[in-house]
């Protein structure tokens, strides 16, 4: 089928979400065609930017009758390339989408649309005075959109104790690639048949697109504890890590930055760590007061047996803000340094954390890059950051190589390809370390389920050899360059 | 082509191993609705189970994937209903990685086992009250609800990978066994709670829990029901983390205190809330829902250690005047719209010559009904009222499954209902794997 005209389609998008939602000069598709992560999307034909359900519904039956694919997009602050357009298509932005629709703290859900910022809940959340919030908090939460860390099924600092996204998603409204509206999912436990709200969490745009999210929200806790441990080498603080799990502690976040970031980090924000600290942990702990006073003693007695350098904690809020403050200011520091950081995403049996860390950074040396690592250690998730110049080809490169090998090592190790971040344009070969040709097939029947046309962000997650040459848009990554 | 005498001659044949059997005795035990399979495999490894599938799949055959049985009365009888592809050989445990807090085990092993595996590490896989025998394959196939998920969360929390035998016959792995396993599709949120209709599971690898140091449990005793649920809402609503919170009706009250070894009368309603933990911790909560269920008006409050097994059997299957229940309703919906629920149901029922006993799993939103058998002349008038408890509760988001009905009501209502986003997905992913209908036609789609 030829393709339709250009403003014949423009238009249209115009009739469905009213003309100032449609962007279609080329200054306005150009940033459309970038988002976090190191990778370039190419033109689009057209952003739409749906302030409803049916909107969505309608843009999508308007793309289908037109045989034209179309990627849906948050914030633009994921990592893996998924949200980048990689031919012609639509994108439809879903930022006008962002209220929040209902509040039921007595059944601990929220119902809001996928353009509402994290951040925002649960500052609303926050301001309603019930004591609930949302829990997810990938590093990006300031701006990321729910509907785009559902898309990613994001992680955060406190997966460890109340796990990821996904965790939290009870139910979705998703328009499907037939322009179907469908709802998944719902508040109770115990829902008969497989959980398709958690199949679509994480599915970044390639099933449908959802356009409203029931979410778990819970009580805050009475108390939270934060502590930051310094300890003389990075097999210390690992081993601590495994020390206090295996003890039955569960704390609710913990933090590792090894040598190089710390140092990158005193640079930045002049925290004055101690010349002999080769690594450090964030330990936050959180729960009922009474007995808490323990538990600490316990982590403490843990750290120290590990021979834990100094245990600061804090007793104000302002005070756990400033500890809390050397893992926040990582990804800053870098930016000081490097005009372009690749921030990496693979996850680790936690017990090999040290041995795949020091294994990354050899990687690097082999390559010539710098390797700093942080690591969300209770759950063995690591993000190797690699500084690089992308104008240098001979860079680019490299980090592209690193990456490869580094997602090869974890595999090795009984680990994965992604923590968190999801797998985009950026990881899609990489899958294939994972999976075997049966396993990639069962996974793409679930595309053929839903998507046969290859209508919502096509050519991505999966590899790409396995679509058809029209779904394959701009070709792979080492031909589209980073 | 159905399977005939021969299918488990031919399956033997096939695989040069005596996995199957066609011996009468066996077939009675895999019996569906009154109908028998022609024949019962018992695949010692993953790679039999495949082969056995391959071969079904080639001739065409129904195959039922079977766990412990516990599911047996749940689904339509099947349409095709040649072969019963048991797990019960499947039991061996592959993996246990005490450091790591991760299990590895075949399908057929029981909760039981696994917990005795992990308990000399003070772990446990906590999906139960403790030694249930059921397997961990069919747990995860059935979406089982654990009792105690409000501290660890669904079996969707707890599952990190599995392995699958596809309908046609092909071994796939999909997670892992590092806690954020998710590359690609989450496969294993596909297969959970799937019902074996898209693959037999064989392998699956759980997160482990530290063993809790102590548990307690506090079963308050209520005149009314409005004083047992609002004492579950403000529990639900504080910063106390139990780990179960239980509302049953007066019957079904009576049932679990009767399995608790308590007085029976007074007769009242019952809030049952757990809680684990150490020291400090676990008596100021006990002593706070101690506290808040006599402000709701409890008349007394008894202080229980850990529940044994029979009392999660009275919790999941209430019995109406102490009776097995003929006909098992679970309903879903969020947990402020279960108090008013909770009382219609069984007068609802009672206009139709039904009782009822129910239970509310608060802190998970699930109504637990046991109802007696109907009437034979009101079997048409009991499926009606399922019909329209299920158009209620779907219209809020909520579900209403039929865990175990009577054959003639079987056939009358669909298990889980056949309208909305959930059964479109099953429908269009059913025809992606499993195209010829192999595994349980006609049970559940």
């Amino acid at each position: 089928m030829t393709p339709p005209p250009r403003e014949a389609l423009i238009a249209r998008l115009g009739e469905i979400v009213g003309p100032d939602a449609v962007l279609h000069r080329r200054a306005d598709r150009f940033v459309y065609g970038y988002d976090a992560s190191v990778f370039r999307g190419t033109d689009v034909v057209a952003v739409a930017l749906p302030r409803t359900t049916d909107e969505v519904a309608r843009v999508m039956r308007l793309a289908r009758a037109w045989q034209v694919p179309v990627v849906a997009r948050g914030a633009g602050t994921g990592l893996n390339g998924g949200a980048l357009p990689q031919g012609e298509c639509i994108v439809v932005a879903l930022a006008r989408m962002n209220r929040v629709l209902r509040i039921e703290p007595e059944n601990r859900l929220a119902v809001v649309e996928p353009g509402v910022v994290n951040q925002d809940l649960k500052e609303h959340l926050a301001g309603l005075g019930f004591g609930f919030t949302y829990v997810p908090d990938p590093g990006s939460q300031v701006v990321s959109t729910v509907g785009g860390n559902v898309g990613n099924n994001a992680g955060g600092m406190h997966c460890l104790k109340y796990g990821v996204t996904a965790n939290h998603i009870l139910a979705l409204e998703v328009v499907l690639p037939d322009g179907q509206v469908v709802d998944v999912g719902g508040p109770a436990a115990g829902r008969p048949g497989p959980d398709w709200a958690g199949l679509i969490v994480g599915s970044e745009g390639t099933l449908g697109i959802v356009t409203r999210i029931m979410l778990r929200i819970l009580p805050l806790p009475e108390t939270v504890v934060t502590q930051l441990a310094l300890f003389p080498t990075l097999a210390d603080a690992a081993e601590t890590v495994s020390g206090i799990m295996a003890a039955g502690i569960l704390p609710a976040a913990l933090e590792l930055l090894d040598r190089k970031m710390m140092t990158m980090v005193d640079r930045f924000i002049h925290v004055g760590y101690p010349p002999e600290a080769g690594a450090c942990l964030i330990i936050e702990m959180d729960g009922l007061t009474d007995g808490m006073d323990v538990e600490l003693r316990r982590v403490a007695e843990i750290c120290k047996a590990n021979r834990a350098l100094e245990i600061q904690t804090a007793h104000t809020p302002q005070e756990a803000q400033k500890l809390w403050l050397s893992r926040r200011a990582a990804y800053g520091s870098m930016a000081r340094i490097s005009p372009t950081v690749y921030v990496i995403d693979c996850s680790v049996p936690r017990n090999r954390m040290a041995e795949a860390i020091e294994a990354i950074v050899a990687i690097g040396a082999r390559l010539g890059l710098d390797v700093v690592t942080v690591a969300h250690a209770g759950d063995g998730n690591l993000h190797p950051l690699i500084p690089f110049d992308r104008k240098d080809s001979a860079g680019r490169a490299a980090a592209l190589k690193a990456h490869h090998e580094i997602m090869e090592l974890c595999v090795n190790m009984g680990g994965s390809i992604t923590g968190e971040h999801g797998v985009g344009v950026e990881k899609q070969e990489e899958l294939a370390l994972m999976y075997n040709a049966a396993e990639l097939d069962v996974m793409f029947a679930v595309k053929r389920a839903l998507d046969a046309a290859h209508l919502c962000n096509p050519g991505k997650i999966l590899p790409l050899r396995m679509f058809p040459p029209a779904a394959r848009g701009a070709g792979p990554l080492e031909v589209r360059g980073i | 082509m159905s399977a005939d005498a021969s299918a488990a001659g031919q399956i033997n044949a096939a695989l040069g191993a005596n996995v199957a059997s066609g011996a009468p005795e066996v077939l009675a035990r895999h019996g569906l609705g009154g109908k028998l399979p022609a024949a019962a495999a018992f695949p010692e490894t993953p790679e039999q189970a495949a082969a056995v599938l391959a071969l079904a799949d080639r001739l065409g055959w129904g195959v039922v994937p079977w766990g412990g049985g516990a599911g047996r009365a749940a689904g339509r009888v099947p349409a095709r209903y040649d072969l019963a592809l048991g797990t019960g050989r499947l039991n061996r445990l592959l993996d246990l990685d005490a450091e790591n807090l991760t299990l590895t085990a075949e399908a057929g092993m029981t909760l039981a086992e696994a917990n005795r595996l992990a308990l000399p590490h003070r772990q446990c896989l906590p999906l139960g009250f403790g030694r249930e025998a059921r397997s961990l394959g069919g747990l995860v196939a059935a979406n089982h609800t654990p009792p105690r998920r409000l501290l660890h969360g669904d079996l969707r929390d707890q599952l990190l990978g599995l392995r699958v035998a596809t309908a046609d016959g092909r071994l796939v792995r999909f997670g892992r066994k590092v806690i954020k396993n998710v590359a690609g599709y989450d496969m294993n949120k596909l297969y959970l709670g799937s019902a074996g209709m898209f693959g037999l599971i064989v392998e699956l690898t759980f997160k482990l829990a530290s063993q809790p140091d102590e548990e307690g449990a506090l079963l308050g005793e209520f005149p009314d029901a409005a004083g047992a649920l609002a004492a579950a809402a403000a529990l639900y609503a504080s910063a106390l983390l139990p780990s179960f919170l239980f509302v049953l009706d007066v019957d079904a009250g009576a049932g679990l205190r009767a399995a608790l070894g308590l007085p029976v009368r007074p007769a009242g309603w019952q809030l049952l809330a757990g809680f684990e933990g150490r020291g400090q911790a676990l008596r100021r909560q006990l002593a706070d829902t101690r506290a808040l269920m006599a402000r709701h008006g409890a008349r007394q409050v008894e202080t229980l250690g850990p529940l044994p097994e029979a009392a999660g059997q009275c919790l999941e299957q209430p019995a109406p005047g102490g009776a097995p229940a003929a006909l098992r309703l679970r309903l879903g919906m969020a947990a402020a719209d279960l108090a008013p629920e909770l009382e219609r149901l069984p007068r609802d029922a009672a206009t139709l010559g039904v009782a009822a006993a129910c239970v509310a799993d608060y802190g998970s939103g699930r109504l637990l009904a046991g109802l007696s058998d109907p009437a034979p002349g009101r079997v048409a008038d009991v499926a009606h009222f399922i019909s329209a408890w299920r158009a209620r509760v779907t219209a809020r988001q909520g579900y209403l499954a039929v865990q175990a009905a009577p054959d003639d009501l079987r056939a009358r209502v669909h298990p889980w209902g056949d309208a909305g986003g959930d059964f479109i997905l099953l429908c269009a992913l059913k025809a992606q794997l499993d195209p010829r209908g192999t595994l349980s036609p006609g049970r559940f789609l």
